[in-house]
């Protein structure tokens, strides 16, 4: 008896420092079972905190899609889309915790429409580690486009190409070559800075001025005073829409009126009705989707009549974004067929060409970005118009 | 018709007399009340709103403006201490100590027990169920009875839900923890290899065989290292943890020392977030600090009794970059309290009384401690637990629910609303407060930031200054009232003793006269009224004694004539001194001569009656134009009197404009004062920040001292460099026997390098200190100089108002002027007044005596007349004497009323008998009278 205890007890402290000593990095399962008449979809997203309304209309935009999907078609390859979303307030600990319960827990079998490039960043080492696809990342960070991170499989394009094609236009169309930077003080707004000096760069033109604000804060008083001082022509924002509104308020009250250009990462639609038509009127966007209101495009045609039956209707270019996103996902798995399983759903993914609703979206087993189209939008009378040039 | 005239001016002027008698007083009064009071509130409140206004704004500009810098300056500070602690920990992961420790320590907890069985202990199965035995009753001890304080009413928790399953934990735990003599939280204290040897505690073999394993030896090593950068750094712990999750090194060795973060009770808690989190996060030297290094929020942390901590954990890589595990720094609250109670100083840095700063979470909980934790509701606090597990008071951290419109305007609850800003609210104990907020802006921490006081305190000036105002004005108002009822009793007085004399003299009391209280024009009104009564009672007087005189005079006459009418021509009528002596004398005479001038007389008779008659009509015009006259100078009067009381009318308005004046320039010196009095208040307002500025300038000083000290430090680790170098080449020289010694003195050289680098980076953080002292001094310097303006602004107001003083003199001036050009021409008036009373009563006597003339004038054609008629019966002869008698017994009552002078004409129908009787009172009659002898002469001439 006593000998039978000793074994026992024996196997047990045995098998307990075996298990500390299994092999290290198994954090996230790359486990990820398919069910038949099931495919569940993982995202973390701000739902509440300074960024929730944006997060909210992102997320909403994708939930709005597959709902109308379940509905109208019954999911894809009878599987129904199961949307799984935790709040992260937009802080990289939540979406780092999110995710591994995402992954670990839900066994989700992808990831998608992921906001910023901190959180984006963060998520990048864990998909990679557990093999599953994120797809759509609110973020236009160059650093998360080079070198490419197989399982990240951005749409939208990013901060180098947005800038160049400002620039371009700000030249083009307004001939103006004094161009100041305001950004947030972080990689996505030191993104836009870069960016703008990059497609400056072969023209031989340095940035006018740049200032930076602290995130999440307001305090715009001393990037006015630079711009004041350098008082370029043309102003590029990559910050957060109350930050931006208050620093064009605080240029047009000194009585300084340059043209004003703000980038996709400001959200177009907070500023205009935070700033008041009057700091708004005149203020160039541009977005990496069409405009919300533009039902000449297919898309957004879809995207409008989807909303329409939603109790909370929401015609932002985020939640546009996040249909976009979720269109592309559900093409994916529709490519991959009725036989669904991680490696084959990775395959549709990297050979991806198609158009949604109007939107060419393209991948390849080499490149990892989606769209490659901008948009340009104008604010007047407090609505965000279509453009095509900078041309007043 | 000239009495009627005088009767409707006086009827006129005394009217309105009677009604001042009785409601004049009052209502002259309440007028002279209310006008100078409405002046005078008027003034003051004008004065005290614009003075509260004023002071109320600049306090408010000028508390957000101190709070917000002190915001920036806190939220700096904090950012820096997060940005420092990443930088410490960055360094620490990359350094080559801590990856050998890391390394070190899970090579040795993994070869534990076969070292100690090579040593000579086995750790049979009794000794393994005993062990975790022993372990329990010190997790039932401490930890759980430490939790079951702090969660208080919540029940009891199971140790099996805290106690380590591998043995390897609860042998770790068993050595330096549960037999470590030492209290917890000094385990760090004792446990190196000779504290085990020492420690009766353990069974000899287990601590001969443990104190030589390469887990006591690699603690011995490295825990002197990771002591030295939590005392200086002031974390509360540190752990290294492989890449399966155990907890290798624990600095403190408490109970989440050796336990696995991934599988453990720490796996859900901070330090299995911060773990996991960092696995992930990046390693390369070039990424950001905030994208390496991981933070968690405040949270409970079960082995620290549930007590706020914040985890800070980055990998730690080997030379390749392959992940070893992570270091992780737990960070307790105290280091980020002292920086928000600026060492208990929070009046000295401006704070007041009821000011703070404080953190607060997305949760909207606190995330430091309240100023008000212990007078806070149970439900609004928490205990707070000291190392021993024992209950120490209370904080407010992740207790206290700050509700209000600046946390949620932070976190962006509130649509619209900025981020960061000043506003005035209610915060969590319920007072009404004024605040700067906004985000920290911790990158990984979402984090806010309030700066706020007490209204009450903030405004306190404002009151203070109001309060003055009110006592001020209460004064001022008291002062005008007496003063106004002063004024008005100088005046109703005498108006009322003039009355109360005229009402009794109209009662026929003449002895009382007008009493004569003031040089003004009321005491000339006053004397004037005396002077006329006294001149009315003497003619009163006069007339009334000559009457009594007249009448003895003309019954003495009566009865003589009476006599003589009886037929009895030898009387004689007394001649008396006065007037009626003429007509005695002359009566005499007639009775005389009757009888010789009847003829001469019958002749005259026709002639007189002529004369007579064109007397009369001349007579009668006199007396109209007397009467004219009379009526004319009753006008005139009347509407002199009517002047008068005009112009006292302008007198006393003047006068009141004139006290208002004066009123108004006492309030305009108040008002002076009161802002002399919120200069001086700006004044200590500047110097109280200059204080404040001198404090932080002495902190700057103060973190110099820091610099002597880390000069000390640097030239101990030179010297041990030196040391190691000389250890190095003696260690050379020993050859092969040496060369162990020398990487120990290769190990120690590089100790002093680190502890150099270390002493330049707490230099850097010393001039960070003082740059952001300098920073704050200039911000101090920048709101002195704001006050300063400020109370420029107000002095200047000041000056206005003396101004306003100035010209209000001015005005008062020139009320008095037109006050004293009133006065004299309202005592111009009554002397115009007097002259014009003197030449009524002149034209009243006139009018008197023409009315007499023309009576006795009418009276003598009426006697010529019955003359003619008397001569002519003396022609018809004796029969005729009989009705002469009756005529002139008719006559005599007529004669009685009229004036003695036509009373010679009277007895002559009676005196017919007694003609030439008395021939002696014939001269009397020409001397006494001239008309009489006139009429006589020409009566002789006929």
């Amino acid at each position: 008896m006593k000998t039978l205890l000793s074994a026992v007890a024996a196997s047990f402290f045995l098998a307990g420092s075996a298990g500390a000593q299994a092999p290290a990095s198994t954090f996230l399962t790359t486990d990820r079972p398919v069910a038949t008449n099931e495919v569940k979809i993982g995202v973390s997203v701000a739902q509440s905190g300074r960024s929730g309304a944006v997060g909210l209309d992102y997320l909403k935009g994708a939930r709005v899609y597959f709902d109308r999907l379940n509905e109208r078609e019954g999911g894809i390859h009878q599987r129904k889309v199961k949307l799984i979303a935790y709040d992260d307030r937009y802080e990289v600990l939540a979406c780092t915790l999110n995710t591994r319960r995402l992954i670990n827990e839900d066994k989700v079998f992808a990831l998608l429409n992921y906001m910023g490039g901190v959180n984006t960043r963060a998520a990048g080492q864990m998909i990679t580690e557990a093999q599953i696809p994120l797809v759509g990342a609110f973020t236009g960070a160059q650093t998360l486009r080079q070198p490419i991170n197989r399982y990240l499989f951005h749409i939208r394009p990013g901060f180098f190409e947005e800038a160049a094609l400002i620039v371009e236009r700000l030249i083009t169309d307004r001939s103006v070559t004094k161009i100041a930077v305001f950004h947030q003080a972080d990689s996505d707004g030191d993104g836009v800075l870069r960016g703008v000096e990059r497609a400056l760069r072969p023209r031989g033109i340095a940035v006018a001025a740049s200032a930076s604000a602290i995130r999440n804060t307001v305090d715009v008083a001393a990037a006015v005073e630079t711009m004041l001082q350098a008082r370029p022509d043309a102003i590029v924002l990559g910050t957060s829409y109350q930050a931006s509104a208050l620093f064009v308020k605080g240029l047009k009250a000194r009585g300084f009126s340059p043209i004003i250009v703000g980038t996709s990462f400001v959200g177009a639609e907070q500023f205009a009705e935070f700033a008041g038509q009057e700091a708004a009127n005149g203020v160039y966007f541009s977005q990496v989707v069409p405009l919300p209101t533009e039902a000449s495009v297919p898309l957004v045609k879809a995207f409008q009549d989807d909303m329409k039956g939603s109790p909370d209707f929401s015609a932002t270019h985020a939640a546009l974004e996040g249909y976009l996103n979720a269109a592309v996902m559900a093409q994916a798995l529709r490519d991959t067929g009725a036989n669904l399983n991680a490696a084959a759903f990775l395959k549709a993914l990297e050979n991806l060409n198609a158009d949604i609703g109007g939107v060419a979206i393209t991948f390849t087993p080499s490149t990892r970005q989606g769209s490659k189209d901008f948009y340009l939008n104008v604010v007047r009378a407090g609505q965000l118009a279509k453009v095509e040039k900078f041309t007043p | 018709m000239a009495k009627e005239t005088t009767a409707t001016a006086k009827s006129a002027t005394s009217a309105p007399e009677d009604v001042n008698q009785r409601t004049g007083k009052t209502k002259v009064r309440t007028k002279l009340l209310l006008a100078n009071l409405g002046v005078a509130l008027l003034a003051l409140g004008f004065l005290a709103t614009i003075a509260y206004a004023l002071l109320r704004q600049s306090l408010q500009s000028n508390r957000e403006a101190q709070f917000t810098s002190l915001r920036s300056l806190l939220t700096r500070q904090v950012n820096e201490y997060f940005r420092s602690n990443r930088a410490q920990l960055a360094t620490q992961a990359e350094s080559q100590t801590v990856q050998l420790a890391l390394a070190e320590f899970t090579g040795a907890r993994r070869t534990l027990f076969a070292e100690l069985a090579t040593e000579g202990f086995t750790a049979d199965v009794p000794f393994m169920l005993n062990l975790r035995e022993s372990d329990r009753a010190y997790y039932e001890q401490f930890l759980i009875q430490g939790l079951l304080v702090a969660r208080a009413p919540a029940p009891r928790e199971e140790s099996d839900k805290y106690l380590p399953k591998d043995r390897e934990a609860l042998l770790l735990q068993l050595v330096y923890t549960v037999k470590n003599p030492a209290p917890p939280g000094s385990k760090a204290l004792n446990n190196s290899t000779t504290d085990i040897l020492a420690n009766e505690q353990l069974d000899r073999p287990l601590r001969e065989a443990f104190f030589r394993s390469n887990y006591a030896v690699a603690n011995n090593r490295y825990h002197p290292y990771f002591k030295a950068i939590a005392e200086r750094f002031g974390y509360e712990d540190v752990y290294l943890i492989d890449a399966d999750g155990n907890v290798v090194y624990s600095l403190d060795k408490e109970l989440d020392f050796g336990t696995n973060v991934r599988t453990g009770p720490a796996k859900a808690l901070g330090l299995g977030d911060a773990y996991f989190a960092a696995w992930f996060s990046e390693s390369s030297t070039n990424a950001d600090l905030d994208s390496r290094v991981v933070l968690t929020d405040f949270g409970a942390y079960d082995y620290a009794y549930d007590s706020p901590s914040i985890f800070m954990a980055t990998p730690v890589t080997d030379t390749v970059g392959r992940r070893l595990g992570v270091l992780v720094f737990r960070l307790g609250v105290d280091r980020i309290y002292s920086l928000f109670n600026f060492g208990g100083r929070l009046s000295e840095i401006g704070l007041g009384q009821t000011g703070e700063a404080y953190m607060v979470g997305p949760d909207l909980k606190l995330r430091s401690d309240s100023r008000y934790t212990e007078s806070l509701g149970t439900s609004q606090r928490k205990m707070r637990m000291n190392k021993l597990g024992e209950a120490a008071g209370n904080t407010s951290i992740l207790a206290t629910t700050a509700d209000n419109e600046a946390t949620r305007a932070i976190f962006g609850t509130a649509p619209n609303v900025p981020t960061s800003g000043t506003a005035t609210y209610a915060n969590y104990a319920g007072d009404q407060v004024i605040g700067s907020y906004g985000p920290l802006a911790v990158s990984g921490l979402d984090l806010g930031l309030v700066v706020e006081q007490g209204t009450s305190e903030a405004f306190a000036d404002a009151q203070k200054l109001l309060k003055i105002l009110a006592a001020v004005g209460g004064l001022i108002l008291l002062g005008v009232l007496f003063i106004s009822l002063i004024t008005a009793a100088g005046v109703l007085q005498p108006l009322t003793a003039l009355t109360t004399v005229a009402g009794r003299i109209a009662q026929g009391d003449n002895s009382v006269r007008a009493p004569v209280l003031s040089g003004d024009e009321i005491g000339f009104f006053a004397t004037a009224f005396n002077t006329m009564v006294d001149s009315r009672i003497t003619a009163q007087e006069k007339a009334e004694k000559e009457n009594t005189l007249l009448q003895a005079d003309i019954r003495q006459l009566l009865d003589v004539v009476a006599d003589a009418a009886d037929g009895d021509m030898t009387v004689r009528a007394k001649v008396t001194e006065g007037a009626l002596g003429n007509i005695a004398d002359a009566f005499n005479l007639m009775l005389e001569n009757i009888g010789d001038t009847l003829k001469r007389v019958q002749t005259a008779t026709t002639r007189v009656n002529g004369a007579a008659s064109d007397f009369l009509q001349s007579s009668e015009q006199m007396a109209r134009g007397a009467a004219e006259q009379a009526t004319q100078i009753g006008f005139t009067t009347l509407a002199m009197n009517q002047i008068t009381s005009n112009l006292k009318v302008v007198s006393l308005n003047a006068e009141s404009a004139n006290a208002a004046a004066d009123n108004a320039r006492k309030a305009a010196e108040v008002g002076d004062s009161a802002v002399r009095e919120v200069v001086s208040g700006m004044e200590r307002i500047r110097r109280s920040v200059q204080a404040g500025a001198r404090k932080i300038k002495r902190l700057g000083e103060r973190s110099m001292e820091i610099s002597t000290i880390l000069g000390t430090i640097q030239s101990i680790s030179n010297q041990t460099d030196m040391l190691a170098l000389n250890a190095s080449i003696e260690a050379s020289r020993a050859g092969e026997e040496g060369r162990g010694f020398s990487i120990v003195a290769e190990e120690v050289r590089k100790l002093a390098e680190r502890t150099q680098a270390a002493a330049r980076d707490i230099e850097g953080l010393v001039s960070t200190i003082q740059g952001d002292t300098n920073e704050a001094v200039i911000t101090m310097e920048e709101q002195t100089a704001e006050v300063e303006r400020e109370a420029r602004v107000v002095a200047s107001a000041g000056t206005e108002l003396e101004r306003i003083r100035h010209s209000i003199t001015e005005s008062a001036m020139l009320i008095s002027a037109m006050n004293t050009a009133a006065k004299e021409q309202a005592e111009g008036a009554g002397h115009v007044l007097e002259a014009m009373t003197v030449v009524q009563s002149i034209a009243e006597q006139a009018e008197g005596n023409s009315r007499r003339n023309r009576e006795e004038s009418a009276g003598l054609t009426k006697l010529a007349d019955e003359l003619i008629t008397s001569v002519g019966q003396f022609r018809v002869g004796a029969e005729i004497i009989p009705s002469a008698s009756v005529s002139s017994a008719g006559l005599a009552p007529t004669l009685r009323a009229s004036t003695p002078d036509a009373a010679s004409a009277l007895p002559a129908a009676p005196a017919v008998g007694s003609v030439g009787r008395s021939p002696t009172l014939a001269p009397l009659v020409a001397a006494s009278k001239p008309g009489g002898p006139n009429g006589s002469g020409a009566l002789s001439a006929t």
